[in-house]
């Protein structure tokens, strides 16, 4: 049985992103594998967001775009705010700051992909991978060894 | 004349991963979410496809 909710709910929100152009980054497990280009399982897909007042209206326009709810911009505007889309089968999470780097340092070095025609902004390898060593966390060291290892070669 | 099947054996290194097939980033995202699908399918005994998606949205810290 072949999946298309997962891709779709996911590749709509990136399209929605990209429509309001909103300023954003794909962080977490999806920009591990897409700089590994080795799939794994996830169960939510993470983004990082300029917090700016003008993104953060752009942001919830995408939102009750996708969503049909309403968000304040000003609500996104607060310090380490964090929002997260969820159905029974998916989550969408939204970051607003990261504890290391700046988007604004993180922005100046991303890597641009392209699905079905969609600018991808994806975090830089090498800020990944700083993230990923100051987490630390169980998934965080497997993700580093491919990383640093270029796929496990 | 009797025809012999030319065989090539290789000696590569354990470390050198077998799979050379470049994905694209369309491939990432519907393998990792044909991984969630039978996940749900599988171990949740759920049919994502049979969901109509409610979404909810929260503002966490």
């Amino acid at each position: 049985m072949k999946n298309t909710r997962y891709i779709n709910e996911y590749l709509k929100f990136i399209t929605l992103l990209d429509k309001h152009k909103v300023d954003y980054l794909l962080i977490g497990a999806y920009a591990t594998m897409i700089h590994t280009r080795t799939p794994r399982a996830t169960k939510d897909i993470d983004t990082w967001v300029r917090q700016t007042e003008k993104n953060s209206i752009k942001l919830s326009k995408a939102i009750k775009e996708l969503t049909g709810r309403e968000i304040s911009p000003k609500a996104l505007l607060k310090k380490d705010q964090r929002i997260e889309i969820k159905s029974e089968t998916f989550k969408i999470e939204i970051w607003t700051s990261q504890e290391i780097i700046t988007f604004d340092q993180a922005w100046e070095r991303r890597k641009i992909e392209s699905v079905e025609g969609t600018p991808l902004n994806v975090i830089s390898k090498e800020d990944l991978i700083k993230l990923k060593k100051h987490f630390n966390r169980p998934q965080d060291k497997i993700d580093l060894y491919l990383l640093e290892h270029e796929n496990g070669k | 004349m009797k025809k012999t099947a030319k065989v090539q054996i290789s000696f590569v290194s354990q470390q050198t991963s077998s799979d050379k097939t470049e994905k694209s980033v369309k491939d990432i995202f519907r393998t990792a979410g044909q991984i969630m699908f039978n996940y749900h399918i599988l171990v949740l005994k759920k049919n994502p496809g049979n969901i109509k998606p409610r979404y909810t949205v929260i503002l966490a810290k």
